[in-house]
């Protein structure tokens, strides 16, 4: 019998790709020769429209970068133009920041594991999954007007105040949330099925993690311990002791666990946040502030630190020094990184971004080679790839 | 022994440069790139063993590219910056040290035209092939007739 070489394309169009991914495939029968993956189907130029426009101007864009995720991409671009134009942003508006990320953070987890269940075959998880991220995005549309583009970071702070009772909801999903993760644990953790499809699926050595630059959970679920949050600590982070959980398997079942384990522990840093934020809800601290009055800088309850904003900045006025920074800042799905250079004017030479998924996408030939043509969905879904941000 | 007397020992001119975050960001002449990356890496002290990206810029009378290295030992972070023509732009690729190289390398390649040389494939990666032009060059121009998809 004379076996013939097929060659498969995977995607543009294609629901499992999450984006617009084209996977060109080898198939020898069931097994993956050769694999390459051919992006740039959703390339919008985001690097070279920061040419055109200044800062604030630009503010509104990021968030697109990645639609799952909009928060982190608004707040490295944010840190960088505070780090370059020297603007103090006040202890409130980081704890708004410090919150709302985590959140985000738990919401784009949250759609990845229903995605990467329904990649599976599993249809009931995206259910569950969606019901709790309802939740989180109802929350993120009373704080901001958006389910997804939030658009609510500005430079030197955060654009409004939490609304009345916000951070009571908080808590409460906070109180809730642990409880629903051990509903999925209980669905899908033990589940013959998915374990038979995640179990030494698409290892990913430590070395070969590193080799490739893959960051986030990917990285830690391969065994090696780097979280920008702890290492290289921005914003508040360093003002909280937390654990960085590391698995050693790098196969789809780690990648699995680890997400599950860090969405716990994003839920207990919201919480001890929500205990130490400056100020409190804002219902009590607008009528402390009312009643107070003081105005002075030093004040508990009308002082900078209770602040969202300490100055308005004037987007045409905001001429910034020719100087270059680079910011790191961990996303849901890894290191995200955003290099701006100034030169003096209203508007950046060059932005850069450094984003997760696009090495991601990268390592996934590697991974599929010389395995089957059903794993290659499983190794896609594990790796949580976000195609806008691959492409940018 | 500091860092700095381990570039030295090795003989690589360096210029150190502070940006606004208060990372180190190293000047080195494009010659050095790759013998600096390969002691970078190789050095148990130091192991800067991640490429996480590379950024070339149009700096309008050259062109400067930074290299952003992490090491998981020491968990502290470098930039790399080298300077190439405007005319002609080259630089080593690193892919032989870095496997991450490959990708960002490409995506230099496509957006300003700066030549990798050693790159297994270099070749457009965010943009279609018959794309004319380096779009983050400052002389680009965006009004070309030929670009436009109703006439390609």
């Amino acid at each position: 019998m004379v076996i013939e070489e097929l060659k498969l394309n995977i995607g543009p169009q294609h629901p499992s790709t999450h984006g617009v991914l084209r996977l060109v495939a080898d198939l020898d029968g069931e097994y993956i020769k050769d694999i390459e993956a051919k992006i740039g189907y959703l390339h919008r130029g985001m690097e070279k429209l920061a040419e055109s426009r200044n800062y604030q101007q630009y503010l509104p864009i990021v968030d697109r970068i990645d639609y799952l995720s909009g928060f982190f991409n608004a707040a490295s671009f944010c840190y960088a133009v505070e780090a370059l134009a020297d603007i103090k942003v006040p202890k409130r508006a980081e704890y708004i920041r410090f919150i709302t990320m985590e959140l985000n953070r738990i919401s784009s987890h949250l759609f990845w594991l229903g995605t990467f269940m329904l990649d599976l075959g599993a249809t009931s998880p995206l259910f569950y999954t969606l019901r709790e991220r309802e939740v989180i995005v109802k929350l993120f549309e009373d704080l901001t007007g958006q389910r997804l583009m939030y658009n609510y970071y500005c430079f030197g702070g955060v654009k409004r105040d939490l609304p009345n009772g916000w951070l009571t909801r908080v808590r409460e999903f906070c109180e809730d949330f642990p409880s629903k993760i051990d509903e999925y644990e209980k669905l899908i953790t033990e589940n013959p099925i998915f374990l038979e499809r995640t179990k030494g699926v698409g290892v990913l050595s430590k070395e070969k993690a590193l080799d490739f630059g893959i960051t986030g959970p990917n990285l830690r679920a391969s065994g090696v311990r780097f979280d920008v949050r702890k290492n290289l600590p921005y914003g508040i982070y360093r003002e909280f002791n937390f654990d960085v959980p590391v698995l050693n398997d790098g196969d789809c079942y780690a990648r699995y666990q680890i997400r599950l384990l860090e969405m716990r522990e994003s839920i207990k840093l919201i919480q001890r946040a929500i205990a130490r934020i400056p100020g409190g809800a804002s219902e009590k601290l607008h009528i402390k502030r009312t009643n107070c009055g003081c105005n002075k800088p030093e004040c508990p309850f009308c002082g900078e630190d209770t602040q969202i904003y300490l100055k308005k900045i004037n987007p045409i006025g905001l001429r910034i020094p020719s100087n270059e920074v680079n910011i790191w800042v961990e996303s849901s799905r890894g290191l995200s990184g955003c290099y701006v250079k100034s030169n003096g004017t209203n508007s950046a030479d060059r932005v850069k971004w450094r984003t997760p998924s696009f090495s991601a996408t990268q390592v996934l030939p590697e991974l599929c080679k010389g395995g089957l043509y059903a794993d290659v969905i499983a190794i896609l879904g594990s790796l949580d790839i976000v195609l806008p941000e691959v492409d940018r | 022994m500091s860092f700095y007397e381990f570039l030295n020992n090795h003989g690589i001119d360096y210029s150190q440069e502070q940006e606004a975050s208060g990372g180190v960001v190293l000047s080195i002449k494009k010659e050095d790139l790759l013998a600096c990356c390969e002691i970078l890496k190789t050095d148990r002290l130091f192991n800067y063993d991640m490429l996480l990206s590379v950024t070339g810029m149009d700096c309008r009378t050259h062109f400067e590219i930074l290299y952003d290295l992490y090491s998981t030992r020491s968990h502290s972070r470098l930039s790399l910056k080298i300077k190439t023509d405007r005319v002609n732009p080259n630089v080593e690729s690193l892919y032989s040290l870095y496997s991450s190289a490959d990708w960002h390398e490409r995506e230099c390649f496509d957006l300003l035209g700066i030549e990798f040389v050693n790159h297994p494939n270099l070749e457009r990666i965010l943009l279609p092939k018959d794309w004319i032009g380096h779009p983050l060059r400052k002389d680009y121009n965006q009004e070309d007739e030929r670009l436009c998809w109703n006439k390609r």
